[in-house]
Formats: structure tokens, C-alpha cells, sequence
């Protein structure tokens, strides 16, 4: 018994008009790509400010001094706190820096200050620590401000 | 005549299956879309340069850009200016830097440019002394040049 409908074939979509635009993108893409994933680092130069001199809290004034063996924070200025702590002490660094913190909630700036012969890589790695624990929204001391050696 | 060409039969249009084509070109726009980066700054590295791994993720913005090579061979858009010297500063990229700002400022009172006239982008070899970084960054500043950006790479 044959049916009375006839089979239809079936419909080919049009595609010419979706590929033109996916080329059309694909080639603006191609042409914006950067294949090296770049960000920054801000820093700005070291200026200074007048501070009220009645103030009931010891500003932080935090300041990291690096060398080719340890990295010493100092923070505050009527009663200085120094900790050293070896390249490696991520660690403690991020407990030292988060206790900080949270005495000194308002507080978002770190001067940097390193050995000519440190190499800017270390720079960057200590710089990494301090502003921000790796994976958490958290940040710490984000704003770092570079000491370009004039005194 | 006539007869000539009713020889030939009448070719059927060809079907392509352009399926392939389409699997290559949704990969392609995948990997792209992946890899774009929304930010203005174009860098193209000097060579004898390896910018630092950082875990930064602060979005470069257009700017100068002063390139240093592990040599101390200073760039500046690309350009060489010259080798920083053993001591001292490198005037030459001052000068520069001061041209570059004053072109800036001129085109911003045109408003043909929303650019920031007080901030440079610094690009370092990974493997530079910091003594080379303040030595840059003092040029930079005496050419009036406030706000400087390190351009790291980043690591996942």
C-alpha cells in the first residue's frame, strides 16, 4: 500500500549568511587578539602629606624593605613594629599582613623600598603578597608606592 | 551548433558539506573569545625582554610605553632612545617623554584624546635590578610623568 502524501526532501537551511558573520568576527578578533595575557601594577611617586599631629591612632606608614635574603616589614612610626621574614615564609607573611589589616582597616598603602640588585621579578613576588592573599577577593595593602631612590 | 551543446548533460549543483568547516570555525571562535582582551594597550615586546609572572589583574589602559631590555636597552613606544648608562639618568628618554606629554596635553585641549597625560606604562625584563627600575622611574617622574604602571604577565 503505497501512502498518497509525497516524502518531502528536506529543507536545507541557508548558512551563508551565519558564516559570513562568524567570519566577519572571527577575522575582528584575529585582529584584536594579544596572545600575551598583560596586566599592570599601579605605583605612583612618593609625595608627601601633612598629618594632624593629635591623632589617636599611630598611623600605619607601612613599609617593605627587600633584600636578597629577607623581606622586613615596618609599620607605624611612635612605636615602630620591624618583622623580618625569609623569602619563603609566605605564609606568615599573609598572617603578619592580615592581623595589620584588620588593626588598621582604613589603611591601603605600602611603600616599597629594595636593593639595587634585587631582581624586579622578586619585586613583583613580594608585591603579589602583600596586596592581595592569592585567590581571595580579600585585599590588603593594594596600593604600592615604589621608592625611586631620591632622597 | 545547437546540436554540439545538447551533447553535454546538465551538471547537478554540488552539494558541500561544509559541516567540517563549521566544527573548525566554532573552535577557532571559542579559543578567540577566550583569548580577548578588552584592554586599549597594543604591547609589542622589544626583544631580549621577559615580563615578570604576576598574580595581578588590573587591566592595562593606553599610555606611553617605556620598554627596558635585560641589555638596559631603553624603548620608549617601540623606539629606541638609547642604553642606560652604568650611573645616572638617561636624559634622552626624558626629553622624550617630555615631547610625548606635551603632544598628549596639546591633543587633549583639541579633545581628540580622553588619554591620562600623567601616567606611563613600564615594562621590565623580569630579570632587571630594581637599581634599573628607579632609574626609570625617575626619568619618568622628572619628565612629569606621577602615575606608573608595571605591566606583568599573568600566571594561572
Amino acid at each position: 500500500m503505497k501512502s498518497g502524501r509525497k516524502l518531502k526532501k528536506p529543507e536545507k537551511l541557508n548558512l551563508v549568511p551565519i558564516l559570513d558573520s562568524v567570519f566577519i568576527f572571527i577575522f575582528f578578533l584575529l585582529m584584536s587578539a594579544q596572545f600575551l595575557d598583560v596586566y599592570e601594577i599601579g605605583s605612583s611617586v612618593p609625595m608627601t602629606k601633612e598629618v594632624p599631629e593629635k591623632s589617636d591612632q599611630d598611623p600605619l606608614n607601612l613599609t617593605v624593605r627587600i633584600t636578597k635574603e629577607e623581606i622586613e616589614f615596618k609599620a607605624g612610626t611612635r612605636s615602630p613594629v620591624t618583622r623580618k621574614f625569609s623569602h619563603e615564609d609566605r605564609e606568615k607573611i599573609l598572617g603578619f599582613l592580615s592581623e595589620l589589616k584588620k588593626r588598621h582597616p582604613k589603611e591601603s598603602t605600602m611603600i616599597v623600598k629594595a636593593d639595587p640588585k634585587v631582581s624586579f621579578q622578586t619585586v613583583i613576588k613580594i608585591i603579589d603578597q602583600t596586596r592581595a592573599p592569592a585567590g581571595s577577593k580579600e585585599t590588603l595593602f593594594e596600593q604600592v608606592v615604589m621608592d625611586t631612590g631620591n632622597k | 551548433m545547437k546540436k554540439r551543446f545538447s551533447r553535454h548533460k546538465k551538471r547537478e549543483p554540488v552539494d558541500v558539506d561544509i559541516t567540517s568547516l563549521l566544527d573548525i570555525l566554532t573552535i577557532l571562535l571559542v579559543f578567540l573569545l577566550k583569548s580577548y582582551n578588552a584592554s586599549d594597550l597594543k604591547l609589542d615586546l622589544v626583544k631580549n625582554l621577559e615580563i615578570p609572572d604576576s598574580e595581578a589583574r588590573a587591566m592595562t589602559r593606553f599610555a606611553p610605553v617605556v620598554q627596558v631590555d635585560r641589555n638596559s636597552m631603553v624603548y620608549l613606544n617601540n623606539k629606541e632612545v638609547g642604553r642606560l648608562p652604568a650611573s645616572g639618568s638617561l636624559r634622552a628618554l626624558t626629553e622624550k617623554l617630555k615631547e610625548v606629554k606635551a603632544r598628549t596635553e596639546a591633543e587633549q585641549k583639541l579633545k581628540t584624546t580622553s588619554q591620562n597625560t600623567e601616567l606611563v606604562n613600564l615594562v621590565f625584563d623580569r630579570e632587571s635590578d630594581y637599581a634599573v627600575v628607579q632609574r626609570v622611574m625617575n626619568d619618568s617622574a622628572l619628565a612629569g610623568y606621577s602615575q606608573f604602571k608595571f605591566i606583568v604577565k599573568g600566571n594561572y
